[in-house]
């Protein structure tokens, strides 16, 4: 039993290490500009669909120069979306920028389904596929480049907020965009980098888990609501609490598909979402937002 | 030498004239004051100043270009920078983030060189704390450092957002009341500030309500009414000036007499 509670808890460390960087992507982009951007789970999809695309077959581009380009061509999606779809309506209420991420989510779903059909397709794991033994568990190598990869993605972000005048900068933008505008802070690019980096978090969770994964072109569309769902329960506002409700979730589906029954773990993953807005509607790590007046 | 030159400058909001074919020259090195009733224009003339209101019709000129039309942040960047009548403050960060992100503009050269040399980051990060600090330091503000923005009692935070004016590293300050809702001592401390900045030969265009911080602080006073020129001198020429009197000090006087 204790030997499967640990399998378990492993696999939702890995699943929840990917939630978590599209809840961080999630955070980034909402804490920039108040706007849900649910074309995240897309960034995921095109971060992993690009990357089978340039690596396979005969022709295919050796592996790391595969994976690079794809998350330099996701970035490069979230920058265009923001510079073409987002920027172009500014004054615009949350709500209609919302509808708008809505529209280019299924846009990029609807290129892609052209682009690459209905296969599913899958990433070769990028070491190997020998099984690691941790007692009666097993482990891929592919579950530890989640994990560390995951972890690093989630130092940098703390880095980069914390301790670089551009990560302050965005954050200021968040905060109060006129003033941030008088100090000198070019509002517009800021948010250029808001959806940059969060396209790129998307990416990186794309790549890294399609070995395990899988990945179609409709890939996106439950990875997005997985990580939007784990950024509420951590609070939408805190980035590091995006992470933890990340983790969160992974593990809740893990162990409830394990001990009760996998046909419930999406539902049960999202009652508890669902207990937890009724009860701490900031979530659990955000702090209730005070108007000061 | 003139560093700020405005002609004809006018703004309506539907039929309110909020600002009517004004013009003014500031002087550079001394502390300008625009002071008129209530809705005289004075926070609207601010907001076309710094960029976040087109005006209608007219020109302004800082350091000899025009900068009608520019983006704030690149107004900023020329050397303008501004305090606001309701604060405008990051409250989620702190008083040392606060006032570092002023200083972005001086320190993030490059923005791209910068995000690809992870040294490069660091190093602006050092210099942008230095420069923070160093605001801080002028405000009398050291002690708040590490405080959350969100916990400061009024008086700090009109201060506060005064040293990240300064981080901007500005030629010209405009403060829209910096002295509301202060009281007595807080009131002079902020004169004796007010008059440092001037001497640091940072430029000061002020609005303030406070006619003894006014007549005690200017070099030069411009006075507004319904957002046209009333009058404009030396303290002492506005203090005597006979429409002033009539318009803006009116009722006081005719009680004085
Ligand atoms: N955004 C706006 N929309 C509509 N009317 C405005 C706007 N901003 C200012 N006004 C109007 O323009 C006029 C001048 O306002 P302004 O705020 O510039 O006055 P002020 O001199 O700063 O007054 P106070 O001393 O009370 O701060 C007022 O009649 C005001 O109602
Ligand atoms: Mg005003």
């Amino acid at each position: 039993m204790a030997d499967q509670i640990l399998q378990f808890l492993l696999t939702g460390i890995t699943v929840g290490a990917t939630y978590a960087l599209v809840a961080l992507g999630f955070a980034i982009i909402y804490n920039a500009s108040d706007v849900v951007n649910f074309a995240q789970g897309e960034f995921v999809m095109i971060g992993a669909m690009s990357a089978v695309a340039l690596s396979a077959g005969d022709g295919g581009l050796p592996m790391p120069v595969a994976l690079l380009l794809a998350v330099l061509i996701t970035v490069g999606v979230g920058v265009l979306l923001q510079r073409f779809a987002i920027a172009p309506a500014r004054g615009a209420s949350v709500v209609t920028t919302i509808i708008i991420t809505i529209g280019a989510s299924i846009f990029l779903r609807g290129v892609a389904l052209l682009v690459w059909g209905k296969d599913i397709f899958a990433l070769p794991a990028f070491s190997g596929d020998a099984p690691i033994h941790i007692g009666q568990a097993t482990l891929l190598p592919q579950n530890l480049w989640v994990m560390g990869g995951a972890g690093l993605m989630v130092l940098g972000v703390h880095w980069f907020f914390g301790h670089t005048t551009i990560g302050k900068a965005v954050l200021a933008c968040s905060c109060n965009r006129t003033a941030a505008h008088l100090v000198g802070i070019n509002v517009g690019l800021m948010m250029l980098i808001a959806y940059g980096l969060s396209a790129f978090l998307g990416a990186m969770a794309g790549v890294l888990v399609a070995p395990i994964t899988f990945t179609s072109y409709d890939a996106g569309v439950m990875l997005g609501l997985k990580g939007f769902a784990a950024a509420i329960l951590g609070g939408m506002g805190n980035p590091m609490g995006a992470v933890a409700g990340g983790l969160l979730l992974g593990l809740i589906e893990s162990l409830s598909a394990g001990l009760i029954s996998s046909g419930y773990k999406d539902a049960i993953g999202f009652v508890i979402l669902l207990l937890v807005l009724f009860f701490r509607p900031s979530g659990l790590f955000g702090r209730a937002s005070v108007e000061r007046v | 030498m003139t560093l700020l030159e405005v002609q004809g400058l006018t703004k309506s909001f539907g039929g309110v004239t909020a600002i009517a074919d004004l013009g003014f020259d500031v002087p550079e090195g001394q502390v300008y004051s625009v002071i008129g009733p209530n809705g005289a224009g004075k926070t609207t003339l601010f907001n076309m100043l710094s960029g976040i209101y087109h005006p209608d019709e007219g020109s302004i000129h800082f350091q000899g270009r025009e900068i009608i039309g520019l983006q704030p942040h690149k107004m900023a960047a020329m050397g303008l920078s501004r305090t606001f009548q309701n604060l405008q403050m990051f409250f989620n960060m702190s008083v040392l983030d606060n006032v570092m992100v002023g200083c972005h503009l001086r320190t993030g050269s490059g923005l791209f060189s910068a995000a690809l040399r992870l040294p490069g980051v660091v190093r602006e990060e050092r210099e942008a704390r230095r420069l923070a600090r160093e605001a801080l330091s002028f405000c009398d503000l050291e002690r708040f450092v590490d405080q959350r923005a969100d916990a400061l009692p009024y008086g700090v935070l009109k201060r506060l957002e005064i040293a990240r004016a300064l981080a901007v590293g500005p030629k010209l300050l405009l403060m829209d009341e910096p002295a509301a809702g202060l009281n007595d001592t807080e009131t002079a401390e902020m004169q004796r500030l007010i008059r440092c900045i001037c001497e640091r030969g940072i430029t000061v265009l002020l609005v303030e309500h406070n006619m003894g911080l006014v007549m005690r602080v200017s070099d030069r006073i411009l006075v507004l009414d319904y957002g046209t020129r009333l009058a404009e001198g030396t303290p002492l020429e506005i203090q005597n000036d006979r429409r002033v009197i009539e318009a803006y000090l009116g009722g006081e006087v005719q009680y004085a007499v």
